[in-house]
């Protein structure tokens, strides 16, 4: 890997779109159904995810040559929990409400595939300063799914967004808000995603 | 500890709070490895067998050491670091003594240090203020429950591979539909009310 | 072949080493973020607590809310910060371990008020974190639920129940039920339909509450320690 031409603007789109963390690389799914019911814990979620995943991929890069192969993985672990327990107190003490909806799912960040996968594909080959930009990146993508996923739930489910109510005596609907409604709007997001960047393929390959 | 609460956490870990279905715990696994029924099942029993075993382990740590010293907050640490050690062991073992077995697992199982039931189980356990024998209990009906899930799962998408789905559902979209469907059939335990 | 032996030996030695300094840096970073988020996060959970105070004893005190003080919940007076009540911590030995506190309320002439006990039985789920409030002759003032984490439609009908029974008044009927009672009443207290492992526990939280500030008067004499 070519470490000097790091494309900052094309990895920021590909975060974003066809290297979508949770709607292209499907990791990280389990989170994302437990966090989406409303649009303000979707993105909660995904920024604390993000804060960890900037910090361990700093510091991973920061050691990168001092970590020995054989014992990565579990050093990686050892990063991670490290810096998701640092996240979980801090919200603990500042932000209690997003700690109340979010509840184990806050530790849970450390098995959150996404992290480790960022740190064994890219933390652990490149510099500090790229490696943070993709930390920030990555997260952004997986903030962005997440905001997504829970916009369309807790407006299809309420009427209502961000908790403010759009369309007055919107009947609540259980089902969209719900566990079953969880998986069928992901699947339906992600197949959705998958059309576009179909169309988007054929169109650049018809062109050529 | 009578028969009735054993039954009642079992029946409430397996079918009501199902892992899969209900807390979203363990859903990457189940997703990308649930293709052959017989294979889900051989990944369920393992997965079964680390969970009891590592929140049982994790259980112990924190009530007799972390707890004590004060250091709830190295509750996650701790517990992935059990967990990731437990997975290294068992795949040692498996590697020298049943070696067909940790063949057949392949890449499952040290993927199973990352799933999220494993791990989510030993904070529920600790969150919920369950003694040993129900922590014990509980993550067993857990992992059973998560099994069923996944074997449930594995056999119908093996008939949804000869179906006519729309080129962009195919393979994870539609798996998560139908598993939306499933999780409204499951969604129907939640008012079985347990006389205890 | 000892070659190699000793140098897989001090490979992994060398690992080890390697895998220490790292954790020694993760536990450091820890330790420090524990240390400025500790008391925080302890006065995040104590708010919870004073806010249940202030519901019940607000009306009692010109509407004034409870603040945290340290260990205790005071109510300020004026500029002059003229204590109106204090909750202190009782010192005592708890009859059940699911009680947490006893606080024993005193306003600014130091008449005895009451006492709020805060106990957390274990529920459907979950621990449910109650205080229940006894008057001074021993009947109960009021109970509330500080947090809870049951069944939606189920256990958290015992907070807002939307569609009480025939002869119940209000959707927080089960709660306020206890006001007033002492013994005999609490027992027979009604449970909420489809939700006895919540309704059950709640009930029990009462009777032992009040069995604790009767053990804490009896062997205190209404003297304070």
């Amino acid at each position: 890997m070519n470490e000097n031409k790091f494309d900052i603007k094309k990895h920021f789109f590909s975060s974003l779109f066809d290297q979508n963390p949770i709607l292209v690389q499907l990791l990280g799914t389990c989170p994302t159904l437990a966090t989406s019911k409303t649009m303000i814990d979707g993105i909660g979620m995904g920024l604390s995810a993000t804060a960890v995943l900037i910090l361990s991929n700093l510091l991973i890069s920061l050691l990168r040559k001092f970590i020995p192969k054989q014992v990565r993985i579990a050093a990686y672990i050892v990063i991670i929990s490290g810096f998701v327990t640092a996240v979980e107190l801090l919200i603990k003490a500042y932000l209690p409400s997003l700690n109340e909806s979010l509840g184990i799912f806050i530790p849970l960040i450390v098995v959150n595939c996404i992290i480790l996968a960022r740190a064994e594909a890219f933390a652990s080959k490149n510099k500090p300063i790229p490696s943070m930009i993709d930390g920030l990146f990555m997260g952004i993508g997986f903030t962005f799914a997440l905001g997504l996923l829970g916009m369309i739930r807790e407006f299809l489910g309420t009427g209502a967004l961000l908790g403010k109510t759009i369309i007055k005596g919107y009947p609540e609907n259980g089902f969209i808000t719900g566990n079953a409604g969880a998986f069928l709007a992901l699947g339906c997001l992600i197949a959705a995603v998958s059309f576009i960047l179909s169309v988007a393929k054929n169109k650049k390959g018809g062109n050529k | 500890m009578n028969v009735g609460v054993i039954i009642g956490i079992i029946i409430s870990s397996v079918l009501i709070e199902n892992y899969v279905f209900s807390r979203f715990l363990g859903i990457c696994p189940f997703l990308g490895l649930s293709e052959k029924p017989s294979t889900a099942f051989g990944m369920g029993c393992a997965v079964t067998f680390v969970m009891t075993l590592s929140t049982a382990i994790t259980w112990l740590i924190y009530t007799h050491v972390l707890v004590p010293f004060e250091l709830e907050y190295l509750k996650t640490i701790a517990f992935i670091l059990v967990i990731a050690s437990l997975v290294q062991l068992i795949e040692m073992f498996l590697k020298k003594s049943v070696p067909s077995l940790y063949s057949a697992l392949g890449i499952y199982l040290p993927l199973i240090t990352t799933n999220c039931a494993i791990l989510g189980s030993a904070l529920l356990c600790v969150q919920n203020g369950y003694n040993l024998i129900e922590s014990v209990i509980f993550s067993f009906g857990s992992a059973v429950g998560w099994t069923l899930a996944i074997v449930i799962f594995a056999g119908v998408r093996a008939r949804i591979v000869f179906a006519e789905t729309p080129k962009c559902f195919k393979g994870t979209p539609i798996a998560l539909v139908t598993a939306s469907l499933i999780a409204l059939a499951f969604s129907g335990f939640s008012g079985v009310e347990l006389p205890l | 072949m000892s070659n190699t032996n000793s140098k897989n030996t001090k490979e992994i030695l060398v690992i080890a080493l390697k895998l220490l300094v790292i954790c020694s840096i993760v536990a450091t970073i820890i330790a420090a973020v524990n240390a400025i988020t500790k008391d925080k996060i302890k006065y995040n959970e104590q708010l919870k607590t004073a806010d249940a105070l202030s519901e019940i004893y607000s009306l009692d005190f010109d509407n004034k809310s409870f603040t945290v003080d340290g260990e205790e919940y005071v109510i300020l007076e004026n500029d002059n910060k003229t204590v109106v009540a204090r909750c202190s911590l009782a010192d005592c030995s708890y009859i059940n371990e699911d009680i947490k506190a006893l606080y024993v309320l005193k306003d600014a002439n130091g008449n005895s008020k009451g006492y709020c006990v805060s106990i957390e039985p274990m529920g459907f789920k979950d621990a449910i974190k109650m205080l229940v409030a006894v008057n001074d002759d021993m009947t109960v003032k009021s109970v509330k639920i500080v947090s809870m984490s049951e069944t939606k439609n189920y256990g958290t009908r015992a907070m807002n129940d939307p569609t009480p029974p025939a002869g119940k008044a209000s959707s927080t009927w089960f709660l306020e039920q206890f006001e007033g009672k002492n013994e005999p009443g609490i027992q027979s207290a009604d449970i909420i339909s489809g939700a006895t492992k919540t309704s059950k526990p709640i009930i029990n939280a009462v009777q032992t509450a009040l069995n604790q500030v009767n053990v804490y008067n009896n062997t205190i004499g209404g003297n304070s320690k």
